[in-house]
């Protein structure tokens, strides 16, 4: 059973503030990371700090008396996003896969035959 | 009939269409002989079944009919309608026109005849559009119907001319035609700009209604001058005069009986037609009229002195066409429209008959168009002789010929113009009176000289083709016979001159056509002889006494002497006057020099500098050549690594979070 009390006591900008972390560090893996698998957590990364910010604010809006059913709102969409989440992992990885066929690694950097 | 009048042109728009199936399917003559004359003789019936019902209601007053079809274009207030229009005008035009039209397609089944089947199809459909475009010119109740026909006889003239398109000049003359056409064209789209601006119509009774009444001339006085130069320089590319003439007798390329209906008997007239349909603007100018007259009368001795010396039949004839023209034009410009109309028709016979003969003739001598190269044909044609010879002395206009009535009007007019001293240019037309005169003796001339050329004396050419000297079938020399009766009765029966012989009332012709003239101030309607009876009947004698004069000079010339050495003699003595006639004018030197050669330097610094350098240099090549370069800068954009592309997108993001904050 979850505390009610705690869970309010932890004001919701800070659960925002890790979500932009969460999307700093995600992004940066992105773009600096070759192994696709890393870039692909990193993507994860990203994803599950949108999913915080929905919760963030679905925590800020369960707070104010007649917003209960935004806040319902927020918390449904956490639930899309896992599911889209799965759905892009099963892509990614076939990606993956067939990468590796075509170049023997999973470099990022070695997929570079659209170059000028 | 009403409702029906525009079966006529139809029946002839499908002959040609049939005919050009016909051609392309490989069908005989005489399918193509049975489409192509039996359309136009079925236009020609309905139309004179047509005409008799107009004349029938014999109240003295003739209603004109309009029969509308559709309205074709609409736009704001302007309403255009697809409409046809008997009126006295038309039903003359009609009635000359499917009449010529039929008899010359008789004609040319004769004389196309050894052409190949397609040649032929393609002959006779060409010959049934040009009677379909000619009726619509003739019937259309506005000027933009009038327009389409006016386009569709110089297509088919262009098409026509350039027949023997596999000859070089039969195709350059094609061109020439339709090229300097194209400048009268272009006039008569102003015309119809200008009259849509200021009247909102183009519909001729309207247009009649508006300036018929009280006060027109001052309220549209100087659209009015406008408007009748542009008209005439629209009639001046169809009706060959001064300074636009020179297609006409290069369009002497295209077969013989083309030369006589088209350029002859009713293409080239559809100018006076022009003019006199619209004749209210020129009734209420005196500048535009002037210009007419003096165009017409400068044209008419100019094109007679020219044909004085030359040696081709058919030339000789096409320089007597313009000279007709050009008096017909005359009689325009002195506001004796119903006596240019009365000439147009007289004219049509018989320079139609001219030209068919001048066919006949060229068609028994092989081909053989040089007068030099012919002579004493009358044994061996002797049809197309008395034809011919009737023919010329009813364009010698000598007493008792239609050719005479008609012509004779019109001097009698312009010379009462001087009289009257109408719109105070008095002199002026005494001057293009004797222009006149002096045409009239120049036209017995050269006539005479042609008949005894051509068919006094002995043969001239070779005895090889002598051998094949042969009169043409029926079918060559039924329409001349009917042509040459036409040309010398009909004048006579339409436009008997009463007058001259202290008859009451004035002939068919006039009260016929009397109404369609705007009456003003200054011009009295055609009727009016201002004239005294003996004066009269001088200036009568004196034209057909020089004409007869001319006629002697040839006759001592030409036909007494087969050497021709008088005329030799003269060329010789005078060498730069007969340089100067035989080259005519350098007309065309001219042209080459003025027009021809800067424009075409014009067109090839155009060619060489704006189309080589500037469009496809810089704009065509440049542009691409920019394109090329950008993406060789650009490309180096495309690393082909993943990262580098979303450190794109993430800086777009931050772009756009920044800008929205």
């Amino acid at each position: 059973m979850m505390n009610a009390d705690l869970l309010i006591s932890v004001p919701y900008t800070w659960v925002l503030a890790l979500s932009g972390v969460l999307l700093a560090i995600g992004i940066l893996g992105v773009l600096l990371r070759r192994n696709a698998i890393t870039i692909f957590l990193s993507l994860e990364i990203m994803l599950n700090s949108g999913t915080l910010a929905f919760a963030a604010f679905a925590m800020h809006f369960a707070a104010i008396p007649g917003m209960e059913a935004t806040a319902l709102n927020g918390q449904m969409f956490i639930f899309f996003i896992i599911a889209i989440a799965a759905a892009e992992a099963a892509v990614g990885l076939a990606l993956f896969i067939a990468l590796h066929r075509l170049k023997g690694s999973i470099d990022v950097d070695r997929a570079n035959i659209l170059r000028w | 009939m009403l409702g029906t009048l525009w079966l006529i042109p139809i029946v002839c728009l499908v002959g040609a269409v049939v005919n050009l199936l016909l051609g392309a399917s490989g069908a005989r003559k005489s399918a193509i002989t049975i489409v192509g004359v039996g359309s136009v003789g079925l236009a020609a019936i309905a139309s004179w079944v047509t005409i008799w019902q107009f004349l029938r209601p014999s109240t003295g007053e003739y209603e004109a009919i309009v029969e509308s079809y559709f309205t074709w274009i609409r736009f704001n207030s302007l309403e255009i309608g697809f409409s046809f229009q008997l009126d006295p005008l038309s039903v003359a035009m009609l009635a000359f026109t499917t009449l010529v039209g039929f008899l010359v397609h008789l004609y040319s089944v004769g004389y196309m005849k050894t052409e190949t089947d397609r040649g032929y199809a393609r002959y006779f459909a060409y010959l049934n559009l040009f009677m379909f475009s000619m009726l619509m010119l003739v019937l259309g109740s506005n000027l933009l119907v009038l327009f389409i026909g006016w386009e569709g006889v110089g297509l088919c003239s262009y098409l026509l001319v350039g027949f023997y398109f596999d000859k070089e000049f039969s195709a350059d003359a094609g061109n020439k035609a339709f090229i300097v056409n194209r400048i009268g064209d272009l006039g008569l789209l102003f015309a119809i700009f200008v009259i849509l601006n200021v009247f909102g119509t183009l519909e001729f009774t309207e247009l009649f209604g508006l300036l018929n009444s009280y006060g027109a001339a001052q309220q549209y006085g100087g659209a009015m001058t406008v408007i009748g130069i542009l008209l005439f320089v629209a009639a001046i590319g169809k009706s060959a005069q001064i300074p636009l003439f020179v297609w006409h007798p290069d369009a002497m390329a295209g077969p013989s009986p083309v030369s006589a209906l088209i350029h002859a008997a009713t293409m080239v007239t559809t100018g006076v037609y022009l003019v006199v349909r619209c004749n209210f603007f020129f009734q209420l100018s005196p500048v535009a009229m002037l210009t007419v007259a003096i165009v017409g009368g400068t044209t008419a001795i100019f094109a007679a002195t020219i044909a004085l010396v030359q040696n081709d039949i058919k030339k000789v004839l096409a320089y007597s066409t313009i000279s007709q023209l050009g008096t017909m034009f005359l009689a325009v410009g002195v506001g004796a429209y119903i006596a240019a109309i009365f000439h147009v028709i007289m004219f049509a016979f018989i320079q139609a008959c001219l030209f068919l003969g001048a066919g006949s003739v060229i068609h028994s001598c092989s081909g053989e168009r040089n007068l030099r190269k012919m002579g004493g044909l009358k044994k061996y044609l002797p049809k197309t002789y008395w034809t011919f010879w009737l023919a010329a002395i009813t364009v010698a206009a000598i007493l008792p010929v239609s050719g005479f009535v008609s012509k004779n009007a019109i001097l009698t007019k312009v010379f009462e113009a001087g009289v009257t001293d109408l719109n105070g240019f008095g002199l002026i037309f005494y001057l293009l009176w004797v222009l006149g005169i002096c045409g009239a003796a120049l036209t017995g001339y050269y006539m005479f000289r042609l008949v005894y050329m051509t068919f006094e004396g002995s043969f001239r050419g070779s005895e090889e083709t002598e051998g094949y000297i042969h009169e043409a079938g029926w079918t060559m020399t039924f329409p001349l016979q009917v042509l040459a009766f036409l040309s010398v009765i009909g004048g006579l029966a339409l436009g008997f001159p009463g007058r001259l012989f202290h008859l009451k009332g004035t002939s068919f012709i006039h009260s016929f056509l009397g109404p369609l003239v705007l009456a003003s101030p200054g011009n009295g309607v055609d009727e009016g002889h201002s004239l005294a009876f003996g004066l009269e009947w001088f200036l009568v004698i004196l034209s057909v006494a020089v004409a007869l004069r001319g006629i002697q000079l040839a006759r001592r010339w030409y036909k007494k002497d087969p050497t021709f050495s008088e005329p030799n003699a003269l060329a010789v003595r005078f060498p730069a006057v007969h340089k100067l006639l035989f080259n005519k004018y350098w007309v065309d030197e001219v042209y080459d020099r003025t027009l021809i050669r800067p424009v075409h330097r014009l067109a090839v610094l155009c060619w060489e500098i704006i189309d080589v350098i500037i469009i496809d240099t810089f704009i065509v090549n440049g542009s691409a050549f920019v394109t090329q370069l950008t993406g060789d800068v650009l490309r180096f954009l495309q690393t082909g690594r993943v990262r580098n592309y979303a450190l794109s997108v993430a800086l777009g993001i931050l772009a756009i979070a920044v800008i929205l904050w």
